[in-house]
């Protein structure tokens, strides 16, 4: 058997293009297209182009397992961290992510890590890293529990986030909380020498104290957004950058979701 | 009115790319809505990023990219809570039926095979084989270097080659000591269920 059988058995043993492109799906097309376009992003701000390479689009918005209608108030206060390992079941969860939620990631939850945490209004939320060659994921756990989820990708942290600073966030938003505040938890990674890193969003900027080793960092800030009550789709925020600062205020780098 | 190049911009992608885009998701998710969904988020990034989204020819290669970080991130919750896809997620349910296949055993065998794969393997694999995209083109998908998509390939060809090579002459052997018997092996056949997909999320 050659390449080209070979490749043909493959083709042979999925869906087509030419099987995809005979389907009349005309109306759906159609509604999709205006709802992507009358999306509300459009109406807040532009986001500039943080990733300017076509690949490593791992807009992981860690929304993943749970969220949750809860406030969160002021920034986090971030503490050494020390080694630690995973519980039995934040364990199943990573396992469960790497298997499940992403087919493609086969990551260990031996390989977890405690790489930052932040202490905010009697909350403590830890971002723990998982990765390997081939694989890396990020989760966000609050006091032994599952707080903003995860996400992995199938490649290795090096390849995905080749450059420092970057971060991500999660969002949870109540508008009957009556605050008209997102709730953020930033997390994400600073280069060697940061004192602090600004996250500008499109809902506004929240400056992040970095302390844990490898530089890395999570907090929690509110931030304003624009958004109709449940069940509407989420607010759609962007992250715009994310500079990291020495400790005399001196510009270390800027970047963005990483990749 | 007239329109924002923008606006041109992203409905010309759309236009081009979208029953691309779908067969690409279809082909990696374990259900049509959730190759709809997917295809809703990759075009929802599209949109919002349409100044970063690359002219023709490489305009599919950074949508596949980005489906494909979609499907990594496997957050079906959310985005199924869009909802920006409720009407092609519909349709898809009423006009998409199981791919033709010509051999339904050979089909479950080569995907039983592919998920002895790396997720690379497979995804290299997968785009040459179905997508036909050149190692070239696979590299800025994947952002690799071609080299290293070759080799992925090799690899891939060769683990997922081996146990259809073993089975085909095990098939022979088994055909020639049943030689009357090949009623019998058309009902075991028949029996085979068929999964388009490689496996739940």
């Amino acid at each position: 058997m050659n390449d080209e059988e070979l490749d043909r058995l493959v083709a042979e043993s999925m869906y087509s293009d030419t099987d995809v492109r005979s389907l009349d799906l005309r109306v759906g097309e159609a509604d999709l297209m205006e709802n992507v376009m009358n999306s509300t992003i459009r109406t807040i701000e532009r986001p500039q182009p943080v990733r300017p390479r076509p690949t490593r689009r791992r807009s992981k918005l860690f929304t993943g397992l749970i969220v949750g209608a809860t406030v969160a108030i002021g920034g986090g206060v971030a503490y050494a961290v020390v080694a630690a390992r995973l519980s039995p079941e934040l364990a199943q969860v990573v396992e469960d992510v790497g298997t499940v939620g992403g087919a493609a990631c086969g990551i260990d939850s031996e390989n977890a890590r405690l790489v930052a945490s932040t202490i905010s209004e009697g909350r403590t939320i830890e971002y723990w890293t998982v990765d390997s060659p081939e694989s890396h994921a990020d989760f966000l756990f609050e006091d032994g529990a599952v707080f903003g989820g995860g996400g992995c990708g199938p490649m290795s942290r090096a390849d995905a986030y080749p450059q420092t600073p970057w971060a991500n966030f999660t969002l949870e938003v109540d508008p009957r909380d009556g605050t008209g505040l997102g709730h953020f938890t930033f997390l994400g990674q600073a280069p060697a020498g940061t004192a602090y890193v600004d996250i500008v969003t499109t809902s506004g900027t929240s400056t992040v104290e970095v302390t844990a080793p490898d530089g890395y960092f999570v907090a929690l800030a509110d931030l304003p957004v624009e958004s109709a009550p449940p069940p509407s789709p989420p607010p759609l925020v962007d992250l715009v950058r994310v500079d990291a600062y020495g400790t005399d205020g001196t510009l270390l780098g800027t970047g963005g979701l990483g990749g | 009115m007239r329109e924002s190049p923008d606006e041109d911009k992203f409905r010309s992608a759309y236009e081009a790319h979208t029953r691309a885009l779908l067969g690409y998701a279809l082909r990696r998710t374990a259900t049509p809505a959730d190759a709809a969904d997917v295809v809703a988020d990759a075009m929802l990034t599209a949109w919002r990023r349409i100044d970063i989204v690359p002219d023709e020819p490489e305009t599919i290669l950074w949508l596949y990219g980005v489906a494909r970080n979609v499907i990594a991130n496997g957050d079906r919750t959310h985005r199924r809570q869009r909802r920006l896809a409720d009407k092609l997620r519909s349709q898809l349910d009423d006009v998409l039926e199981d791919p033709p296949v010509a051999d339904p055993a050979l089909a479950t065998q080569v995907i039983a095979a592919m998920k002895s794969l790396t997720p690379v393997e497979h995804e290299v694999l997968t785009l040459t084989a179905t997508e036909q995209l050149s190692p070239a083109e696979i590299a800025v998908v994947l952002d690799m270097k071609q080299n290293t998509v070759r080799t992925h390939l090799h690899r891939a060809r060769t683990k997922v080659r081996s146990p259809l090579t073993t089975n085909e002459s095990e098939k022979s052997a088994t055909r020639t000591k049943r030689r009357d018997g090949a009623g019998h092996e058309r009902a075991e056949r028949q029996s085979l269920r068929f999964h388009p997909t490689r496996g739940a999320q």
